[in-house]
This record gives structure tokens, sequence and C-alpha cells, in this order.
């Protein structure tokens, strides 16, 4: 009788599987597309209407911190900061009534390989007053930015496993770099990189593509295609094992990173790794699981190690990427950090050679909830179809995604780990209590199994 | 301190590292700390130590030509992008040396030798260990010592006089060493081979024309046959009359063949029989 119950519940749960999987590409068939248009001077347009009210508009340029150098270390970002200071026509309280007036709002990032500027176009005059309080501004964001001590793990992972190429480099700049920066780098800079080929106009929501390529056409349509000085030269994508510890005790915990090398925004990997990102999956100490979550390394590390949290990542760049967990944990034992590692790395291992039709399932189950979660927004979904169409030179509809998601099998992971994790050269960073940090040979020896 | 600093450069300030109060009555040649004006704060770090360092508190009881190191008020923290990593370009391969290169790229001409090694230096060692696996397992498996030192038997030549057959036991069995004649060399080598019941020339059963080394077990029924005897001026099996010539061929009676040669081979002054 149990049995039957048994095999009556398994059966629910297959067709109720199978039945989401179904509906969500039904789904997805039905929701917009992107449509993607060219400008005759080369700039590329990108709408998606999904018939709400609210739109997302913007501006997505290839510039970032991986062209800058040591000198001019974080003016893409200022020159980004100075969108917000106003526009040759309008100046920044005309900018920000008339966006108040019909409800808008600007908002611009700078990544390593990316700037983005929602809502509105690059500025054309800079004011010197206007760029000095930006960089006192930059400045105290920096200092600020030493209290996030995870974003100082990433900075110095990226500064350590692409030691020696662009990568390196913060968005945040440094504050020399930030210092000698004027009006003439900032116009050199825009003149160097926003260039049309190099920018994607996107936009999502309630908008017709005809008429934003009109919008497209009447305000970018005068850029030029010459550079006036050099074109922008993204410097290296050399990965390098090695290790950044930064022990200031005073922090009170361990933060640490470690990583492999990961693939391209394009690679045919870089879904499989996601997978595999997933399987590897997060928690904190707010979880409600422990020895009963799904995920084997949660179950094991959650306990016993004093680990605090752990997150997976899979980083992808234009050409190259990082794959692998952030942690924080008490710092107060080699043995504990010395464990927690390992059951990363025996997961990564399994992963690579014994991972099974089942947990490969749940993984992909969990990275659909997190990706198709993330582009309900239309901010993330123009951000999407911009990165898309910069890195690949096209943009993948979430059904062609959800189409190779549902042909990835074990094989297909287990395959890409081995590939890209399995016995591969690791970066490690950590900042706080790393007085206990693990050896990085005793890290990089468990990256592999013995086997013939 | 920090903010004492921080707060103006109009004042001179007395700033030290310590802010321990010096009793006035130690002594009079006790040294005053410098005052240093803020406004020409110094700018490397060895000066930004050397202007909080209070230098010659000198001749007092316990601090003699000792200078007291402050705590350097002018440091300040830089942020994590001003680090700059170090360039380990040095120590680097060649081929690791274009940043535009993927590593996996090179990886393999960097990854050759240490995987020649493995598996070349842990090849031949588990090759070697294997063969010492086998090694020991037949050795286990093979003749007791006791019984391999049985195996071959040597025998002094001079103990057997010309136109004399001894008989010794080897590995259970007799063996008729027979010391031949000129004449019984003549005659053995001058019989027709087609004549034989099993065709054997002389030559094809000794080595030294000399020594005639046989099995001594009858190829019939297995007797042990009777040396020097029979029509042949061989030997002889008394069971069922088989005659051998002086060779240990069959000549005569019911065995079918010659008596069996065993290995053996000359050593100086003696035959070692049960080795080539």
């Amino acid at each position: 009788m149990l049995s039957v119950a048994r095999t009556g519940v398994a059966s629910v749960k297959n067709s109720v599987r199978s039945v989401s999987a179904l509906a969500t590409r039904d789904v997805l068939v039905k929701g917009p597309h992107a449509e993607v248009s060219e400008l005759k001077n080369g700039l590329r347009v990108s709408t998606e209407n999904n018939g709400r009210p609210t739109t997302t508009v913007g501006v997505w340029i290839e510039t970032g911190s991986r062209y800058e150098n040591e000198s001019n270390n974080g003016v893409s970002r200022l020159l980004e900061h100075m969108v917000h200071k106003g526009t040759g026509k309008r100046s920044e309280a005309q900018l920000e009534s008339e966006l108040s007036s019909i409800g808008a709002k600007l908002v611009s990032e700078t990544s390593r390989d990316h700037t983005a500027i929602f809502v509105q176009s690059a500025s054309q005059d800079l004011d010197s007053a206007a760029i000095e309080g930006e960089k006192k501004h930059l400045l105290s964001a920096l200092e600020e930015a030493e209290e996030d001590h995870m974003g100082v793990v990433m900075d110095n992972l990226h500064a350590a496993a692409f030691q020696g190429t662009s990568l390196a480099r913060s968005p945040l700049g440094n504050t020399n770099g930030i210092k000698s920066l004027d009006a003439s780098t900032l116009k050199q800079w825009q003149a160097d990189h926003y260039r049309p080929v190099r920018m994607i106009f996107s936009a999502v929501g309630g908008v017709e593509h005809g008429k934003l390529t009109q919008l497209a056409e009447k305000y970018f349509g005068d850029l030029s295609n010459s550079y006036p000085g050099q074109i922008p030269h993204s410097d290296g994508v050399r990965f390098t094992g090695s290790e950044f510890r930064f022990r200031n005790d005073n922090v009170p915990h361990m933060y640490g990173a470690i990583a492999v090398e990961g693939v391209g925004h394009g690679h045919h990997d870089a879904l499989a790794l996601r997978v595999a990102s997933q399987f590897v999956g997060q928690w904190d100490v707010t979880h409600g699981s422990s020895y009963n979550a799904p995920s084997k390394l949660v179950q094991q590390v959650s306990h016993g190690y004093n680990l605090h949290a752990f997150q997976n990542f899979s980083l992808n760049y234009k050409d190259t990427g990082l794959f692998g967990v952030q942690f924080i944990c008490k710092g107060d034992s080699l043995d504990d950090a010395t464990s927690i590692a390992r059951w990363l790395q025996h997961e990564w291992k399994h992963l690579s050679s014994a991972v099974d039709e089942e947990e490969v399932n749940r993984s992909k189950n969990a990275l659909r909830t997190q990706l198709y979660q993330a582009l309900e927004t239309n901010t993330q979904k123009a951000a999407f179809n911009a990165k898309e169409l910069l890195h690949t030179g096209g943009v993948r509809s979430l059904v062609d995604i959800e189409d190779s998601l549902e042909k990835l099998d074990k094989t297909a992971v287990r395959e890409a780990v081995s590939r890209h994790v399995y016995d591969r050269d690791i970066a490690a960073s950590g900042v706080g209590r790393t007085e206990a940090w693990p050896n990085y040979a005793n890290l990089r020896y468990g990256m592999s199994w013995w086997k013939l | 301190m920090a903010s004492l600093v921080r707060s103006g450069s109009t004042a001179s300030k007395m700033i030290c590292g310590s802010n321990q109060q010096l009793p006035s009555n130690i002594g009079s040649t006790l040294a005053t700390a410098k005052a240093v004006d803020v406004s020409s704060t110094p700018t490397t770090p060895y000066a930004m130590q050397k202007a909080v360092t209070v230098p010659a508190r000198q001749n007092s009881l316990f601090t003699n030509n000792i200078a007291v190191k402050g705590v350097n008020v002018t440091s300040r923290r830089l942020a994590h992008t001003d680090v700059t990593f170090p360039d380990f370009s040095k120590y680097r391969r060649e081929s690791t040396l274009d940043t535009s290169k993927h590593a996996r790229d090179t990886e393999d001409e960097r990854r050759a030798l240490p995987v020649a090694v493995y598996y070349g230096v842990g090849g031949m060692m588990s090759l070697w260990a294997g063969k010492e696996v086998i090694q020991t397992m037949v050795a286990y498996k093979a003749m007791a010592a006791d019984q391999r030192a049985l195996a071959s038997i040597e025998i002094n030549m001079s103990d057997i006089p010309e136109g004399q057959t001894k008989t010794f036991e080897w590995r259970g069995k007799p063996v008729f060493v027979k010391h031949r004649t000129k004449a019984e060399i003549a005659r053995e080598k001058a019989v027709n081979v087609a004549d034989l019941r099993h065709p054997q020339h002389d030559n094809e059963r000794v080595q030294k024309d000399e020594w005639s080394v046989v099995i001594g077990v009858c190829t019939h029924l297995g007797c042990v046959p009777i040396a020097n005897s029979g029509d042949f001026g061989g030997y002889y099996c008394p069971c069922h009359g088989s005659h051998y010539d002086g060779s240990g061929r069959i000549r005569k009676g019911p065995a079918p063949l010659n008596l069996h040669v065993p290995a053996y081979a000359f050593k100086d002054s003696s035959i070692v029989i049960g080795s080539n």
C-alpha cells in the first residue's frame, strides 16, 4: 500500500514537472520578441513591445574599465555620472524637471565591459566644476566601497585572475586615476568610445519598433563612426591562477571567493556552466534548510564549519569569464576554511563526472526561476537584449534559451565542467580574517581526483 | 590624533606618537619633541615616520639613546583599487607573456613537461612495480628451491674412463653417461639411418662424439635397461628384450623409440645435465 502511494506521488510529481516545463515554453512562445534593426551609421536598435504601460529606453555602450589604463582608471564611470549633470541642450535642473514631469527616471551603471544609460543620451558639454564635484563623489564612493567587503573580494579576484590585463581594473577607478581626470580626458574618452557601432539603443515596454527607430535616427543618426583618437582596445583575456589575500582582522569575518576561468557571453558552454553554477547553489544562515537541503553542498557545509553564507557566480564577459563561489565564514579555523573549500571542490568534481539527470533537472529549474524572474522587469530585459547584441551580434529570444536549456543534459554539463573546471587553475581572493585562508597549493590539488 | 591633522593647517601642532606625559623632574637635559609644522606634511612614508619619531632623550636613567617610535598619524589607508598587483612577468613562461592569448591556448606546451615527467617516470615506476609483483607471484608459484636445486646434476668427466658407462640419478630417473671409444664412435656413425626404426643419426644425439648421454628409461614400458649389454654394444632392457646401440637408438625388440636425450651441456671438465 505504501509503495503504491509512493509511486503515485512520484508520478504526480513527474507529471507536474513535465506540465510546468511545457507551460514555460508555451508562455515564452506567446511572449514578446525583440526586433532589431540597424541605422545607417551602424547604431543598432532593439525593441521589445510587451504592451506594458512603462518603458525602459536606454543606450548600452561598449566601454568600461576594460578599456581603461592605470592612469585613467575610473574615467568611464565618471563620464557615465556626468550624464546626470545635464547635457548640452539641458541643464541638470532642466533635465531633472523634464524627466520628473513625465515620471521618468535616469539611471546609469558602468561595469567592466559596458556602460548603460537608461532614458537619456550622452552629454555634449562638460562643465569643469561639475566634473570636480563628481570626482569628489566618486572618491568618496571609492572609500565607501571599502566597506563592501564582498565587492572588494570580487575586485581583488579580478585583479589577481586577470593580472596584467585591463580586466583586472575595477570600474570604481583608483584614487590617482580619478584625481587626474579632466574635461579633455573625458571628451577624448567620449569621442573614442561613444560611437554608433559600439552602441545599442535598446527599449523594452509599451513601445513600437518603428517609432523608436525613427527617434533613434533623429537623435543618434548624426553620430559618425570616424575615430579622431584611437580605436578602443580591450587589452587581454589572459587568466592566471593566483591568489590575493587582504588580511584585516578588524573585519569580523573571512570574505572569500574561489574561481576558475569561465567562458565568454556567447560561448557554447555558457549555459551549461550556469546550470552547473546553480547546482552549487547558494545558502546563508537565514535559510531554513541545512541537513534537509536538496543540495548536497548545503547539507555538508551548512553546519560545523562556521560558514555564514555562500553564493555561486558565473560571470560572462565578452570573451572570457569567471566561474566560482563566494563565501563568508568566521575565519578562525584553517580546518573549517579548508573543509568548506574541499566540499565545494567535491561538488565541482562531482559535476564533472557523476552528476545525474535528476540533479541537472533540479539545477535547470533553479536557473529557469532565476533567469526568467530576473528578466521580468523592462530594465533587466532591455539590458539583456543590449548585451546579447553587443556580445554576440544577435538577440536570443527566451524561447531559444528555453530550447537550449531543454536540450541540455547531464552529458553536456559534465563535459562543460570537465573542460572548464576540473583540474583547472584557480584564482582565489580573501578579505578580512584571512589568517586561516587555505593554502593555495592545497586548494589547487583539490581540483582533481586521482584517476586514470 | 588623525582629526588633529585634518582639522587645519594654520597652527603649528605638536605631533608625537606617544601621549606619555614626561615628569619634568627627570632631568634638565631631556630633549623635547620637535614641533612639526603640519602645513609642510611629509609625503613619503619614510619621511612621515621620521616626522613622528621623537629622537634622543639622552642621558636619562633608563632611556639612554633610544628613539621613541610614534604612530604615523599621517598615514592613510588607500582604496583597494590603489593596490597594484605585482607584475610577475619575469617569472612567466614566454608563452604566457601575451595577455591577448587565452591561458588555455598555451596550456599544452606548458603542461607538456610535467605531464611527460608524470607519465614517463610514473609509467616506468608502475611497470617496474608490475614486474616485481608478477615476478614475486611467479616465484611463489614456481618450483620449490630445494627441488630446483636438484634440477640439474654435474658429472665429473674424469670419473668415467673411456669405454665405461655410468648411471646417475637425475630428477628421479637414471641417466646413462657413456664415454665412448673410437671404435664405438666409428661404429655408431656408420649405421645406415634408413634401416632404423626411429631414424636418427648419431650426430643428432650427441654433442661431443666421445660422450653419449641418454635417459635410462626404456621407451617400451619404462623399465631401466642394463648398460653395456645387448646385441649392439649399448643397452639391453631385461623386461621385454629391447636392444639399444651405443647411441641409445632402438635396434631390436618391442620399444618404439630411441632412448631420450636430456638437455645437457659441457662445462670445463664436467657435464651438467638439466641445463642447456
